[in-house]
């Protein structure tokens, strides 16, 4: 085949073409060493491969084998020369070339070569052809085996370009999937739209977002997608996605609902960008994500409720709440009720209070009037030490009126238990401070009315025989002589005994304690002049009485007493010094209840009588046990401790109420307010001495288990003019009632009878006939007061004993009104 | 000389009253209730009776509506200590009862002679 040059052409061409469609190194030296075998008609070809200092000889066809698979340094073989040359060698008689490695040469059957080197600039390898006889290839062999060495170095680059395009095409292949499986595990749904085409691609993650599979939503464009937009969202939507193509806003990012599928709402957050713009700026292509924040939202929805709820609830607790920050305690939160507690508007504010101001800012003091020491606050205790503190102290108002409050510290932790902040609950306890002083003042005064009631008796007994014989003694004695005086001594004593007794009595409400309607005035303007003859002159009394305009239901009596307790206690309290005693009575209207020491009492009109001195003030602990039975600060002898007690009892039997202020060396204030009497009552009033008995006709069934009752009612009902029939016991009585129950025109009975009491008899009447007026009579009784009766339907009430100008009024009203209705 | 009953459950005032009326040179008979003081009236005829009017047995009220049906014309002083009630309770009943005087225990001595001494004269 040597010489023909247009054989030689045509199968090179071949070869070229069998080499560029080579893929990999195997198939290259396949085709090279057949072709170049049989190009130079040689016996044999080797395929030598560079590789650093050594060649190795990768492949070969000959007629018998050669070295394949084996490595020679470059430096000891003829390939090795010829890479290192860089260029080819023909060898007639390889014996005679002290190039050649003989004795690697000896076992071959080769006598003669030609090798060339691939690629001449910086070689690859070789390709070398082999005779077994001597032979010098000729210069176009030579050429030809270069032009396939040149074509073998071409294939080997292409090879290697295209394993390196392969590589990088499986590296974009696995960069691909792995980001396809990103977007599939963070369930995020994509976009792109083509901004000038309105052309929008969105993945399965995308439509499944919206309930649908991706086909059912093809083609997605800007109307469809913004079709489901929720219409309250919508503006929202458009300005974000605008501001964003305007190149306001860096990205496009916004929260939104959408219709799903199944007409639920749900919110999604779009965020993209446009990522190609054209040379004017106009958007071109914009990339997205569209993730659904549905259940985020609604836990933020739930978080805000909680947080909302938790609000109000601190707003708009009745007890203060503070919460305050570690370490310093600097207030970070104060609500309404604490403001309200404090005396201070809601809007003030308690930015700088820390726990070196709590004492000042909140002023807190001690019961005693000391104020708090820093850390005994308990909001700083909470924060400084740790722990959970209630404390019960005093907290006063800008206007001084001071406030008991409980208060209630506990720290919050953080984490490893450290201190975060305070928060302190705290209640203004004053009412119910009030409240419990005067629960107890009320028992102490029902144990002493109990025990008064039983003595009573048995006391005046004995000190009947006390005075008695002391005074019949003195008839004996030589009036100067010691035993004389002792004896007077005797009958002091017994004096006192016996005006104890008497106001204990009072006290316990079981004295005559008949009320009538009766203009304060006079009543108080009597007391004072009586003052006035026996105060001594040091005191000045200066009055101001304002007449009433309608009477109060009242003991004259005992609104004396009042009156006069109350002027004789100021006047003590100013005996070392000119004094100045004033007595004040006003009628005045309150639209609120007022509390005082004897009680809240309703809204309305009332008398006030106001006695002020200007003595010598009392104490707090004073203040606070003034009305205690047994509480006196004069000295033994002056005062039985009894007097403000009975009028504590006197006020509270008329429904009214006190109130005391007192500073100490400055002076008292009592002000009394008793009700008045409503107007249509008062209206009827006049003076009851004036009034005519009523008389009347009619039918009284009367019954009462003591007969001396039953003898004295018989008399007084007969001389009014009435028809009386009587009973001693209830049961006769509903008997005979049943019998004829037309006869009678009004039933009085008495409460505590046996068999049917009088609350129980009434029921029973009424069963038979319900229009009978009743009037229920009774000793004190704790168990009838005038609702219980009144709900049992008793008409009207009656204390024993009455009089006869008291039940004649009674039975005339009694019956007046039944005719009425 | 004038005669008096006096009717007391207590004791000691009972006898203290005695003690006062014969240092007045005043004949006087205790009893300790209404019952016993009602059976010796005819007997020992008083020209003037003092009662109490808490007591056991016939009590004074009682005791008063009586002697007011019979014995119209003896002069009546009640006096009492009180009980449930302020003696003053008692004492304005008694009188509606038909007491000429009424005094409460412990008594003013100058006081209650005079109308013992007032009662006598009426009676004299």
């Amino acid at each position: 085949m040597t010489g023909n040059i247009s054989n030689d052409a045509s199968g090179l061409a071949h070869m070229i073409c069998e080499l560029s469609l080579a893929r990999d190194l195997e198939s290259i030296m396949k085709i090279v060493r057949k072709t170049a075998k049989s190009f130079t008609g040689a016996d044999g070809a080797t395929f030598v491969l560079c590789e650093d200092d050594n060649c190795f000889y990768a492949d070969e066809e000959a007629i018998e084998p050669l070295w394949k698979g084996q490595r020679f340094p470059k430096s000891s073989c003829i390939s090795g020369w010829v890479m290192e040359h860089k260029k080819a060698v023909a060898i007639r008689d390889i014996y005679a070339d002290d190039r050649i490695p003989h004795d690697a040469y000896r076992p071959t059957f080769v006598k003669s070569l030609l090798m060339v080197p691939i690629r001449s600039m910086d070689p690859l390898g070789a390709i070398g052809v082999y005779w077994a006889k001597e032979h010098l290839a000729s210069p176009n062999d030579k050429n030809n085996l270069q032009a396939i060495a040149d074509a073998t170095a071409i294939a080997i680059e292409n090879v290697r370009v295209n394993s390196q395009l392969e590589q990088q095409i499986d590296n974009l292949t696995d960069e691909r999937r792995r980001l396809e499986d990103i977007i599939e595990g963070t369930r995020v749904g994509t976009w792109e739209w083509n901004i000038q085409t309105g052309e929008i691609i969105v993945n399965d993650r995308w439509a499944q977002i919206l309930g649908y599979n991706l086909k059912e939503l093809l083609p997605v464009s800007r109307s469809s997608w913004e079709k489901v937009i929720h219409p309250d969202d919508f503006e929202l939507y458009n300005k974000a996605l605008e501001g964003h193509l305007s190149e306001n806003d860096k990205y496009f990012e916004c929260e939104y609902r959408v219709m799903h599928k199944n007409g639920d709402w749900i919110w999604v957050l779009d965020r993209g960008k446009v990522l190609s713009r054209s040379g004017d700026s106009t958007p071109l292509l914009m990339y997205g994500t569209r993730t659904e924040i549905s259940e985020r939202k609604q836990m933020i929805e739930a978080l805000q409720k909680n947080k909302a709820f938790l609000q109000a609830a601190l707003d708009n607790s009745h007890a203060g709440i503070a919460i305050a920050d570690a370490p310093d305690g600097k207030l970070r939160y104060v609500n309404k009720a604490a403001m309200d507690i404090r005396g201070i508007p809601a809007n003030y504010s308690v930015n700088n209070i820390t726990i070196d101001n709590y004492v000042e800012s909140w002023q807190i003091y001690h019961f005693n009037g000391n104020p708090y020491q820093k850390d005994e606050v308990p909001l700083a205790r909470a924060i400084i030490y740790s722990e959970t503190c209630s404390k019960e102290f005093v907290i006063k108002r800008p206007d001084g009126e001071k406030r008991i409050v409980w208060a209630n510290a506990a720290p919050i932790l953080g984490t490893s238990d450290k201190v975060e902040a305070g928060i302190v609950v705290f209640l203004d306890i004053t009412e119910n401070k009030r409240m419990s002083e005067r629960l107890r003042q009320a028992e102490k005064m029902e144990a002493i009315g109990t025990l008064a009631g039983g003595i009573a008796h048995d006391f005046n007994n004995i000190l009947g025989g006390i005075i008695g014989y002391a005074d019949l003694s003195l008839d004996d004695v030589e009036p100067q002589s010691r035993l004389a005086k002792n004896i007077h001594c005797i009958l002091k004593g017994g004096e006192r005994a016996k005006n104890l007794v008497n106001q204990i009595l009072n006290f316990s409400r079981r004295g005559n304690d008949e009320k009538t309607p009766q203009y304060l005035s006079p009543l108080i303007k009597e007391v004072i002049e009586l003052l006035r003859a026996s105060l001594p002159s040091s005191i000045i009394i200066e009055s101001n009485i304002k007449k009433d305009t309608c009477p109060i239901w009242a003991n004259p009596t005992q609104i004396h007493e009042i009156v006069m307790n109350l002027c004789a206690n100021a006047a003590y309290a100013m005996q070392n010094e000119k004094g100045l005693l004033e007595v004040i009575h006003e009628e005045k209207s309150f639209t609120e209840k007022i509390t005082g020491r004897a009680g809240t009492v309703p809204p309305g009109v009332y008398s006030v009588i106001t006695i002020r001195d200007n003595g010598c003030g009392m104490d707090t602990d004073t203040l606070k046990r003034v009305f205690d039975p047994f509480f006196t600060t004069k000295t033994q002898g002056e005062g039985t401790g009894m007097g403000m007690a009975v009028l504590f009892g006197i006020i509270q039997s008329h429904r009214g109420t006190v109130r005391v202020e007192s500073t100490l060396g400055k002076g008292t204030t009592f002000r009394v307010y008793l009700p008045k009497y409503k107007k249509d009552v008062c209206a009827s009033c006049t003076p009851e001495e004036n009034r005519p008995v009523s008389q009347g006709t009619g039918t009284v069934l009367f019954v009462d288990d003591e007969e001396l009752m039953v003898k004295m009612a018989e008399e007084m009902l007969s001389d009014l003019g009435y028809t009386v029939i009587t009973f001693n016991n209830s049961f006769e009585a509903l008997g005979a009632f049943k019998k004829t129950p037309g006869m009678f025109d009004l039933i009085i009975t008495d409460q505590t009878m046996p068999v049917y009491p009088g609350v129980d008899f009434a029921r029973e009447i009424r069963k038979i006939k319900p229009d009978i007026p009743i009037i229920l009579c009774t000793g004190y009784s704790k168990l009838v007061d005038e609702q219980s009766a009144m709900d049992a339907g008793i008409d009207a009430l009656i204390f024993k004993p009455f009089r006869k100008r008291s039940i004649a009024q009674l039975i005339s009203e009694v019956l007046q009104k039944k005719g009425e209705s | 000389m004038p005669k008096v009953m006096i009717i007391d459950d207590d004791e000691l005032f009972r006898g203290m009253l005695l003690q006062m009326m014969e240092r007045e040179g005043i004949d006087a008979v205790g009893t300790f209730n209404g019952k016993e003081g009602l059976q010796i009236i005819d007997s020992y005829q008083p020209d003037l009776i003092i009662t109490d009017i808490v007591m056991p047995d016939k009590e004074g009220l009682e005791t008063i509506i009586e002697l007011r049906q019979h014995y119209k014309h003896i002069p009546i002083i009640a006096v009492s200590g009180g009980g449930k009630v302020h003696p003053d309770v008692y004492l304005s009943t008694a009188k509606q009862f038909g007491a000429n005087y009424a005094f409460s225990k412990p008594l003013n001595r100058t006081e209650f002679l005079s109308a013992v001494i007032k009662c006598l004269g009426k009676r004299a």
